[in-house]
């Protein structure tokens, strides 16, 4: 018996109003894997050279690995991909919910292409599928729009955008049930170009395994593990700010447009776990089968926004982007920014670098003040609200942050380039002076630009043991005729080298569906998934088949795309601010990366993947990997 | 509110909206993981969220045990 798979791909293009459904075909089952290895594989066919991201021809491709919807431990993971529209780079972004309620409702991946000529949302109900008009939802944030469809349409999920997805800000993001989120990159733009709305799905047919026994042996082992797991406990409470210790130390906090760090204990008595517990969490929150929950329910406490409340895929969002680099107060504030920012529809992370680099432009005096258009530049509360709402709706300045990097820098002239810090047009969310690990490395090579997102791993936190990195990297497919170069350097790793199979190894976890959450990723080795794909499917398959199908090839498939769009070496590069400044974190001051450090970092990276000095994968190595 | 019904307690103030509880026991009855299909159901809000039984609950006990957070517990000697 097969299983694991829902079995159809459904594919609908507005701009004919048309809508067919397709059986998911074996071959892609076994050699992409599913979500984001099919999504890539689907968008390759679809998708021509030049595209602009924002015209009817961006296809959008939604897709869920064969464990989503079951109950193997944080097996949610949903994958939209597209051409991004804030860095033109491939786009492949996971979340946390909707692909669930996608394979009960009989599909594995849905394809969105065209782009209707009014206000339309699509209605997902098992094989009932209709382009509905939505007129009335037009102009509505996400939470409002969303209620409106889930009480239209019963126990749905809904994926929608909100006034700044309508309005194309680049960095305009799509929420799923009001907190997953398809976040940096700009899905909520294209869904605005489509003219789409939203998306509610509901599914009623649920999915089946090839051999439940088997499977559930290996969930019930999977969960043994994970709560075997140090600070299970910490992370359901706090989520990411359980690290808090460790962010201080390493500067996570930013201020001054990446120019130093937020004080350390000013920001603990602001943001830290003991104001989180105080003022702002009222539970925590899980992502469909996650053992973990690392999500938060909110509530602010005190002052004029008592009682708001919502749930956050990423409550230590706030003290980053609101709370240091916008200098909104605490979370009685801050949250409330964060709130309306959900609402309205934007990336967190994006809209605050923009704010705060637009003041720093103008306390330096760095562009002429007429690119300010009548406003002046400010930061804390109330000034965030202003350009909160000018950025969603375009107005005046406002207009000028909502487009891309180097539309904000052309618009504002002056000395607005030099000073810009982005990766590929991406807000990167970790500085690498200092520390450097897979993931501030990796924001430099990553085919979505500076985003961590396949490179997170456990050398996020500093001052692992020789031993744990190798047992983990045992365990995510590093073989040990590697050991040598992989595990060499003052912190036990190489970075850049180490990268390529986190890399690897995570995007295998997101073509499977399943969660890269430290305490989960540790628990999914090779052996493990290979087990739960093999039991979910039917499929037999070994594990560096698996890990190179998955994962390996998927990232080989994403920079042949980005090659063709003109991107090479010198996109790779960290921001020019990064290469000429220091920076003081925690009273030390941290050199700027000289041009040796970063080309070794990229050479050895490149090395590490088969690819040659300029990034470009070799003959051999493409050959290997059936592209 | 701590809730007791059917024999299980259920504490609102732990429980993530996981759906393990959905998942374990549609598959326990239907051989698919459809929470649509389960015979317990959470109507999820925060604090106040609320869980009931179907008649054809089977006390089998299962949906407590793959809670992850300890929010649905068996009432000692009640299953
Ligand atoms: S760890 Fe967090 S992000 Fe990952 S599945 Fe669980 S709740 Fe979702
Ligand atoms: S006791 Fe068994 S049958 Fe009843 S709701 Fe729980 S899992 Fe389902
Ligand atoms: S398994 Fe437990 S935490 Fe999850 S939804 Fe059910 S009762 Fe809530």
């Amino acid at each position: 018996m097969s299983g694991g798979f829902a079995g159809s791909i459904l594919h609908i293009d507005l701009t004919e109003r048309t809508v067919k459904k397709s059986e998911l075909p074996e071959d892609l089952k076994r050699d992409y894997i599913g979500g984001q290895g099919i999504n890539t594989c689907l968008f390759h066919s679809l998708c021509r050279p030049k595209t602009d991201p924002l015209s009817p021809e961006n296809p959008m491709v939604i897709g869920a690995g064969p464990l989503v919807g079951t109950i193997a431990p944080a097996s949610s993971k949903t994958l939209l991909t597209t051409r991004s529209p804030q860095s033109g780079t491939i786009l492949s972004s996971p979340t946390g919910e909707l692909g669930n309620m996608l394979k009960y409702a009989g599909y594995d991946h849905l394809v969105i292409t065209g782009r209707a000529d009014k206000p339309v949302y699509i209605n997902i109900d098992d094989d009932r599928v209709s382009i509905l008009d939505a007129t009335d939802l037009r102009g509505l944030d996400i939470f409002d729009a969303t209620d409106i469809l889930q009480g239209r349409h019963g126990r749905c999920s809904v994926a929608a955008i909100g006034p700044a997805g309508e309005n194309l800000v680049t960095f305009a993001l799509i929420l799923i049930n009001k907190q997953a989120t398809w976040g940096r990159g700009g899905a909520g733009a294209v869904f605005g170009s489509k003219n789409l709305k939203a998306i509610a799905v509901r599914g009623s047919r649920g999915i089946g395994v090839a051999d439940p026994k088997a499977f559930l042996k290996v969930v019930d082992q999977c969960v043994q593990e994970f709560k075997s797991g140090p600070f299970i406990d910490q992370w359901t409470r706090y989520g990411l700010l359980m690290a808090w210790e460790a962010w201080m130390a390493t500067g996570k906090l930013t201020v001054d447009n990446w120019g130093g760090s937020y004080p350390p204990e000013e920001a603990t008595r602001l943001w830290g776990p003991k104001a989180y517990e105080k003022e702002l969490r009222k539970g925590s929150y899980s992502c469909p089968s996650c053992p973990l929950g690392c999500k938060g329910q909110l509530e602010i406490r005190e002052g004029e926004f008592k009682g708001v409340s919502f749930v956050s895929s990423n409550p230590f969002a706030i003290s980053e982007g609101f709370g240091s680099r916008l200098k909104t107060g605490g979370y009685a504030w801050s949250a409330k920014c964060y709130e309306v920012c959900n609402r309205l529809g934007m990336d967190l992370g994006s809209f605050s670098a923009k704010m705060e680099f637009l003041y720093f432009l103008y306390e330096k005096g760095l562009v002429g003040r007429e690119a300010y258009q009548g406003l002046e530049p400010g930061l804390g509360f109330e000034k965030t609200m202003e350009m909160l709402h000018k950025t969603a709706y375009r107005e005046g300045v406002g207009d000028v942050l909502a487009g891309t990097w180097q539309e904000t820098v052309n618009r504002l002239g002056g000395a607005a380039r030099e000073h810009a810090v982005h990766i590929k047009r991406v807000d990167p969310t970790m500085d690498i002076r200092g520390y450097q690990c897979t993931e501030n490395v990796g924001q430099l090579t990553s085919s979505r630009g500076g985003h961590a997102m396949s490179a997170l791993s456990v050398t996020i936190v500093p001052g692992r043991s020789a031993d744990a990195l190798k047992r983990y990297g045992r365990r995510i497919g590093v073989p040990e005729d590697a050991f040598d170069r992989v595990f060499k350097g003052i912190h036990g790793f190489h970075p850049s080298r180490f990268l390529k199979w986190v890399e690897d190894h995570n995007t295998l976890l997101l073509s499977l569906g399943l969660c890269n959450r430290s305490p989960l990723a540790r628990v999914f080795s090779l052996e493990r998934c290979l087990e739960l794909y093999q039991a979910a499917t039917g499929i037999t398959a070994t594990a560096e088949k698996l890990l190179a199908a998955g994962g390996e090839k998927i990232i080989n498939a994403e920079r042949l795309y980005n090659l063709a769009e003109g991107f090479a070496r010198k996109d790779d590069m960290p921001p020019k601010r990064w290469m000429t400044e220091s920076i003081i974190v925690g009273g030390r001051e941290y050199p700027p990366m000289d041009e040796k450090q970063v080309a070794s970092l990229l050479d050895d990276y490149y090395d590490e993947r088969g690819w040659d000095t300029g990034g470009v994968p070799g003959e051999e190595l493409l050959k290997r990997l059936g592209l | 509110m701590i809730q007791e019904v059917n024999g299980f307690q259920y504490d609102p103030s732990k429980c993530t909206n996981c759906l393990c509880c959905r998942l374990i026991c549609s598959f326990n009855s239907t051989d698919r993981f459809n929470p649509l299909k389960a015979h317990i159901s959470i109507d999820f809000n925060g604090p106040g969220s609320t869980v009931s039984f179907r008649d054809e609950c089977l006390k089998c006990g299962l949906c407590a045990r793959y809670c992850p957070f300890g929010a649905l517990v068996e009432k000692e000697g009640v299953n």
